[in-house]
């Protein structure tokens, strides 16, 4: 007759215990690495083709250990190393042989007769490496050689096939009606067959009913597999064989699956085994040759790794998390909301104190990842409190560069962001760049058009007027998106600069608008008859530095966030054209974006909480964007940058500015002046 | 109670009810409290069409530690490794939202979770557009807020609307949880019996 093939387990680690023990590891264990008792448990219920399985759960660790309902409990040992080195060094034929001599000695103390789930047995073996979320393990469902084989002295008989239904039914309820009785189902237990009828009896009676010919030990088995019982059977046989060689010659062994179809248990594909016991020489001093590491996903005896870094690491975590709350804002509200756009956006701060700090922890709620930060100042004690990426901490030792200190707060926040600082002086006509200094600009006027060349937006943050001249040049001629944000003592100013991507620019006759195309859109320089000059020199310190009403950077910041984004989820991008009025009628008519319309300029007067939106047009002698400045920019390149710092008058010269002051004077233009402009701004941060 | 939505209390007892249910059809639902919080949670296991993504990176350290095997006639013969996926769903209440919330998992035998898009691809294909547009099914990956680990997640800000609107066109009283469970739930590979429809 054939002998007996066992199917092994297959381990299964539910992601809740690799989460526990690795609490377990930072909270508990430390550096101990001694064996801790563990759990698992298995089911009698897989369906066909399922292999037996043993799971561990985030409950593997509790001392008072309740398998799910209707699973069986295995007992383990974990052994945890502290290093990779201990986990390939650890003596893995010695870790067996241990549980081998074991199980041996709980032979021979008789202990399963009390506690036969205690046959269910296994190892593991662990690494956790917790930097990168790495876990090594390696599983052993140690079973001893013995015998050497088993042999059946009938065929294996399924069930379904030797009783009838009636019988079958009258099994599962006295199956059923022993174990809910119970505070856990018992693994192991016997069976006392009388025509149709059966009754249980707990394991402990073995000795009592193993010589009686009608007695069956059942045990729930793991395996779906017709001709291979699982691994608890394998040490079940070893124990019978162990205890009762010489004293019967067989034992009628039932392999319990408990299957369910459409709601209707069946004990149909359980198999009865009956098993030879030989007559083996009981007096073994030595312990048989124990077996049981599982193999690798390649069907060799080894470890395995499994990387959850993914799941695990709490800067992968707080990413999705981050994305979520942008998501609902789609989901609940806004279904058009175009993240994606948003998230790929590259934006440079220039300037990086009040303004500076608030656009760019505002951009971050938005879910952009990519900013740089530019700034050549360091943070000093009056800026942390209105200057929200700084800290007292980075006042100390003179002070961390502005720039640095506001990128690194960033990635603080938020360790997704790709955010980095630049120490750079923006060149500024007008101040006059001496001889020796000459070469240092043209690697500042370098590394600024590089920066904004690598970027989507630019955002106009700094706290002089003229220091805007060069970047708004360098954007207009590089057609990149650029906000600009402006303070004064309680007023403010948001706009966009009109980018001259040449659509839409015939389109729209400039006689009869009542709205302007956005390549029209006038920049920060167009409606300024002169060409900006040194502003701070004849002004005192208050005048100099931040003298505002701290609300006003905080609305300021917001509105240019937000215009980014209206421009961003605009069909029409930067070319969307700016209503002129700011009449209610024009401003609820249907708007092509989900997010509203998208101004030029937003004005606001703190005094009398008011804004207004007004929207002009690119001036054709401009300073700054108009095409004579960007055709000697683009010729000439830092030759003619150079002229605009250091000679005055020679941007108005070159735009024919001087030849308009010079008619216009005559004009009396002031008589002219429209009561409805609003009072002149002066750029501070 | 807005319309569609349900209070802790309700939720409890409507658990405890589907649990009972689910124990005389034998479905594995089982009732589970943490934090002194209850929620119902089934476990099934499947194999899986092998796709490249499931396998495991090899590790030059895992294959140098490889030994022989050992001469054992009592173990079956190899076969190749067949690939199961366990899949895990929790229903757990939602106090902001005042509806159940479908969390789930579906994770390898090493105990890997499938990503996102994976588990968009282990999707009946039509669901797969059905899914897209709608809106109250969205699936994310959020902490569990009672295991605080990563879950699926079905998110909850439609459930309610949908709810009211079943509710308003059905003229029986309905079983809540059954109906929505029925309705989200094949998306992402669970389903419900009919035993779960009859009255309460």
């Amino acid at each position: 007759m054939a002998h007996i093939q066992f199917a092994p387990f297959s381990s299964v680690v539910d992601p809740g215990f690799w989460h526990k023990l690795t609490e377990k590891k930072l909270n508990e264990y430390g550096l101990d690495d001694s064996e801790r008792l563990i759990h698992g448990f298995f089911s009698d219920g897989n369906a066909p083709g399922m292999p037996p399985q043993l799971n561990l759960d985030y409950l593997a660790f509790n001392s008072q250990f309740n398998p799910p309902s209707q699973s069986f409990p295995a007992y383990g040992i974990l052994h945890n190393t502290n290093t990779l080195e201990s986990f390939k060094e650890k003596d893995k034929k010695l870790l067996l042989a241990n549980a081998g001599e074991e199980l041996w000695k709980d032979f021979q103390s008789g202990v399963f007769l009390q506690e036969p789930e205690k046959l269910c047995r296994f190892l593991l073996l662990t690494f956790a490496d917790l930097k990168k979320y790495h876990f090594y393990y390696w599983f052993a469902f140690p079973a001893l050689k013995f015998p050497e084989r088993s042999t059946l002295t009938e065929e294996p008989a399924m069930l379904e096939n030797i009783y009838s239904p009636e019988k079958l039914t009258s099994l599962i309820s006295a199956y059923h009606s022993f174990q809910t009785d119970r505070p856990n189902y018992a693994t192991c237990f016997l069976i006392q067959e009388d025509g149709d009828n059966f009754t249980f009896y707990e394991f402990a009676q073995l000795d009592v009913l193993i010589s009686k010919r009608n007695v069956i030990v059942g045990v729930c088995d793991p395996s779906s597999l017709d001709s291979y019982p699982g691994w608890p059977v394998r040490n079940l046989i070893s124990f019978l064989t162990y205890k009762y060689t010489g004293v019967v010659k067989s034992i009628k062994v039932l392999c319990v699956r408990n299957r369910t179809h459409d709601g209707v248990k069946h004990f149909g594909k359980s198999v009865l085994l009956t098993v030879d016991i030989p007559a083996l020489n009981k007096n073994i001093a030595d312990v048989p040759e124990c077996v049981g590491w599982e193999k690798n996903e390649r069907q060799k005896l080894g470890p395995r790794m499994v990387n959850l870094s993914n799941t695990m690491d709490p800067v992968r975590l707080a990413e999705s998390a981050v994305d979520l709350n942008l998501k609902l804002m789609r989901w609940r509200l806004l279904p058009d909301l175009q993240l994606e756009k948003i998230a790929s956006t590259k934006c440079l701060i220039l300037g990086s104190g009040t303004l500076g700090c608030n656009v760019a922890r505002l951009l971050m709620s938005w879910g952009i990842r990519h900013i740089t930060m530019v700034d050549n100042s360091k943070v000093s004690f009056s800026n942390p409190v209105r200057q929200t990426l700084f800290t007292f901490e980075h006042c100390l030792e003179g002070g961390q560069p502005k720039a640095q200190a506001a990128a690194s707060s960033l990635r603080t926040i938020f360790p997704g962001m790709k955010s980095e600082g630049k120490t750079l002086s923006i060149p500024m006509p007008g101040h006059a760049i001496i001889e020796s200094l000459v070469e240092q600009t043209r690697a500042e006027v370098k590394e600024l058009e590089e920066l904004i060349q690598s970027h989507d937006a630019v955002f106009l943050l700094m706290d002089t007027r003229e220091s805007r001249w060069l970047p708004t040049l360098i954007c207009a001629s590089k057609k990149k998106i650029v906000i600009n944000a402006a303070l004064g003592f309680d007023t403010f100013l948001v706009l966009r600069h009109g980018v001259k991507t040449g659509k839409a620019d015939g389109s729209m006759p400039s006689s009869m608008l009542d709205k302007i195309a956005g390549s029209l859109l006038g920049c920060y320089f167009c409606n300024d008859v002169v060409a900006p000059g040194n502003s701070t020199t004849d002004r005192t310190l208050d005048q100099q530095c931040t003298v505002t009403r701290p609300g006003i950077s905080m609305v300021a910041s917001a509105l240019a966030v937000e215009l980014l984004i209206s421009i961003l989820q605009h069909p029409l991008r930067t070319d969307a054209p700016a209503e002129v009025n700011s009449y209610d009628s024009s401003l609820l008519a249907e708007s092509d974006c989900s997010l509203g319309i998208v101004p030029h300029q937003i004005r606001g007067f703190l005094s009398r909480y008011q804004q207004i939106l007004p929207a002009t047009q690119a001036f054709h002698m401009c300073t700054a964007c108009s095409a004579k400045v960007i055709e000697n920019y683009e010729e000439h390149g830092f030759e003619f940058l150079l002229r605009a710092f250091n000679e005055p008058g020679y941007l108005e010269e070159l735009t024919g500015l001087t030849a308009m002051q010079t008619a216009t004077q005559d004009a009396e233009v002031w008589d002219l002046s429209d009561d409805e402009e609003p009072e002149s701004m002066e750029a501070t941060t | 109670m807005a319309a569609g939505s349900i209070s802790r209390d309700e939720f409890q007892s409507l658990v405890k009810k589907f649990v009972d249910i689910s124990n005389k059809i034998d479905d594995k639902w089982h009732l589970v409290t943490a934090s002194s919080s209850t929620y119902m949670l089934k476990k099934m296991l499947a194999t899986t069409v092998c796709c490249n993504r499931l396998e495991n990176i090899s590790n030059q350290m895992v294959s140098d530690m490889e030994i022989e095997s050992l001469e054992d006639v009592s173990c079956m013969p190899d076969v190749s490794e067949s690939k199961t996926l366990t899949y895990e769903y929790h229903v757990v209440y939602n106090e902001s939202y005042a509806v159940p919330v479908l969390y789930f998992n579906i994770f390898t035998n090493d105990g890997r979770l499938l990503p996102l898009d994976e588990v968009w691809s282990q999707c009946p294909t039509h669901y797969q557009t059905h899914l897209k547009d709608n809106k109250w099914s969205t699936l994310t990956q959020q902490e569990h807020p009672l295991l605080g680990r990563p879950f699926l997640q079905l998110h909850p800000c439609h459930t309610a609307d949908f709810m009211a609107q079943v509710i308003s066109k059905s003229s029986q009283k309905i079983n809540y949880l059954a109906c929505w469970l029925s309705t989200v739930g094949p998306m992402v590979g669970l389903n419900i019996p009919s035993d779960y429809m009859c009255k309460d």
